[in-house]
């Protein structure tokens, strides 16, 4: 995962990695995943802003996909 | 001289795997904080039936190490929407460190559950960006 400042290596487990956002970064900026195979998957991560009284949009259960994001994003 | 590399290179490149680009949509308050600082990420092909494609739900279950709590078991029985329903059965330990703990379920139609500890949060999904679907949550206290 990519910051404005630097990468940070995710922990990876069986079929899923996870990284505690450093104090200082609000989103990364971009994601990559590299397969065993070599396969390169780059992500880029988009803020979509919403207004400051909504609820959060991620329910503590969220068995659906979650909506699509907003027009801002 | 240069013939040799240069065809080098060119095989190199036929044979090297595509890289793949995606969109990760974060929801982010106008105040530019969002509300929880975790991340988390489900790899494996891309596939429609997704909890067959993944390989961690093709090896024995360990009837421990991949126990989902007994609390969190109830919790996601309740979660039936739509015929949506997450077997805590089928729980895999995806991934421990440092407190955090991600178990995998299986769902409903082929899907695969992402359940968070100890956030006692789940994502579902039925296919793959690619390879891996990332979740990402902005952090509350920057």
């Amino acid at each position: 995962m990519t910051f404005a400042d630097g990468s940070v290596r995710a922990t990876v487990g069986a079929n899923a990695f996870y990284l505690r956002l450093p104090p200082h970064v609000v989103v990364p900026e971009r994601i990559v995943v590299s397969d065993r195979d070599g396969a390169r998957h780059v992500y880029t991560v988009v803020r979509c802003q919403v207004q400051t009284g909504d609820r959060p949009f991620i329910p503590v259960f969220n068995p659906l996909t979650p909506p699509l994001p907003p027009s801002s994003c | 001289m240069g013939a040799p590399l240069r065809t080098f290179a060119v095989a190199v490149a036929l044979l090297a795997p595509p890289v793949t680009h995606d969109v990760v949509p974060v929801y982010v308050n106008a105040a530019g904080t969002g509300f929880v600082s975790e991340y988390v990420v489900t790899n494996g092909p891309p596939h429609a039936g997704l909890t067959s494609a993944l390989r961690v739900f093709r090896r024995p279950r360990s009837p421990f190490r991949d126990l989902l709590p007994a609390d969190l078991q109830q919790q996601v029985q309740f979660m039936v929407q739509a015929g949506f329903v997450a077997d805590p059965r089928g729980s895999r330990l995806l991934l421990s460190r440092a407190g955090v703990r991600i178990y995998g379920l299986p769902a409903s139609h082929g899907q695969a559950c992402a359940f968070l500890l100890p956030e006692i949060r789940m994502e579902c999904w039925s296919a793959l960006q690619h390879g891996a679907t990332p979740v990402v949550d902005a952090r509350l206290d920057v």
